[in-house]
């Protein structure tokens, strides 16, 4: 919602028969997208246009930085991630690691830059999932069984925390 | 995507490009890339690393064409991410490379050396790390360590070289604690982002500038904004380059 209203990207409701019909257009630029989806996901290959079709509806992505004298699982005190303080931060830290299958407490302790490029964007989509989260690159830096756990995984933790518009 | 792949191993052998390594999570680029070794990380435990060596090592590229149509045609060359789905990949890969009477020599060296020294690395503690320690019973006291994998004897003559392993598995750690030099090492994706280099591990600044000048790693490439990518690569290499990589001559 909050990329939405920035973007001013346009929103349409849709109907659950509208909804179980695909939509196929001509030109991308004329998609409507309903305002009260989940999880949205862009597919194509290499210079299709998914990074456009993110910046035209939802926005650029918003990525996190990063203390290099602190550990990954010290950085999610961020009131964007729900945590305003230590106990939260740290409770919040525990949760959003594991739901993106980073699960390895050692690898929580390292500095972000001490990580590999896997655990990387692992770590940068658990600080980055909220409302109206944009991913580009989702699961490109990690083998394909590590992705589909991954998918499965951050897409429970997204509907359980009821987020809106991640795409 | 796969003839991307075969392209970018044939570009670097024809462009007398030597000691490029590449890394990936994916295995199944094995029999595209046909590369001089592959080095299998198993990303657990000891983190011991198996090498594999390609019997038909600097094979000229026109005997490509029937080594594509005949993996194609076998089907199953893929690989997940296990060590053992990758040997049998390797195996099948280079076995039905070699069906025109080529001498099948096929070299597994399992890790024979020490342990490397351990990466180690001090943060600051505080309650986000004193409570995810409690919570997992894990003892942490500010210290984080990583135990890159051990190597097996990585050949000094090569082309091209794979490293293949799970996320985490120290393959950006490899050229550093090899014995044998990389000219460029290239980070692989899954989602065919060919030809970023790889981040190095930045365990303190002062050892990341001593494994660069004693390992010859290339520093990331810096692009300018506005600059089109062709720009760079307007000579006849480049533009070679850029078909290499399965990208038009004006991107």
């Amino acid at each position: 919602m909050r990329q939405a209203a920035k973007t001013g990207s346009p929103v349409k409701k849709t109907t659950k028969a509208e909804q179980s019909e695909p939509q196929h257009v001509a030109d991308w630029n004329t998609l409507s997208f309903s305002d009260s989806f989940s999880v949205g996901l862009v597919l194509g290959e290499s210079s299709s246009g998914k990074t456009s079709v993110l910046r035209r509806f939802f926005g650029e992505p918003q990525l996190p930085t990063w203390d290099q004298k602190m550990a990954v699982v010290s950085q999610f005190a961020d009131p964007a991630t729900g945590a305003h303080d230590n106990k939260g931060a740290a409770d919040e830290a525990q949760d959003r690691l594991s739901s993106v299958g980073l699960g390895s407490i050692p690898t929580w302790m390292r500095p972000y830059g001490c990580m590999s490029n896997g655990e990387q964007a692992r770590s940068r989509l658990a600080r980055q999932i909220t409302d109206g989260a944009v991913i580009d690159d989702f699961t490109s830096v990690v083998n394909r069984h590590a992705a589909w756990a991954m998918s499965s995984s951050i897409t429970r933790f997204i509907r359980r925390r009821n987020f809106k518009r991640c795409v | 995507m796969g003839i991307r792949r075969a392209m970018i191993a044939d570009a670097h052998r024809l462009f007398c490009v030597c000691r490029v390594v590449f890394a990936s999570s994916c295995g199944d680029v094995v029999p595209w890339l046909q590369p001089d070794w592959v080095l299998i990380l198993d990303g657990k435990g000891e983190r011991s690393a198996t090498l594999y060596q390609n019997p038909n090592c600097g094979a000229p590229s026109s005997t490509f064409q029937p080594r594509i149509t005949t993996i194609v045609s076998t089907g199953d060359a893929t690989i997940s991410d296990s060590s053992k789905d990758a040997r049998s990949a390797c195996e099948k890969a280079w076995s039905l490379k070699s069906m025109a009477d080529i001498d099948v020599r096929k070299i597994v060296r399992e890790s024979k050396n020490d342990k490397p020294t351990p990466l180690t690395i001090q943060v600051a503690t505080d309650e986000a790390t004193t409570r995810a320690g409690e919570a997992f019973d894990y003892e942490f006291d500010g210290k984080s360590e990583f135990q890159p994998p051990t190597l097996p004897q990585i050949p000094d003559d090569f082309t091209v070289g794979l490293l293949v392993g799970p996320s985490g598995s120290g393959m950006c750690a490899v050229p550093v604690y090899s014995t044998c030099t990389v000219r460029s090492m290239y980070r692989y994706d899954c989602c065919e982002r060919f030809g970023s280099i790889v981040t190095y591990l930045k365990w303190d600044a002062g050892k990341t500038t001593i494994l660069k000048s004693n390992f010859h790693l290339p520093d990331t490439i810096e692009w300018a904004a506005g600059k089109s990518v062709g720009s760079y690569l307007s000579s006849a290499d480049g533009r070679e380059r850029l078909r290499a990589v399965g990208l038009p001559e004006g991107v």
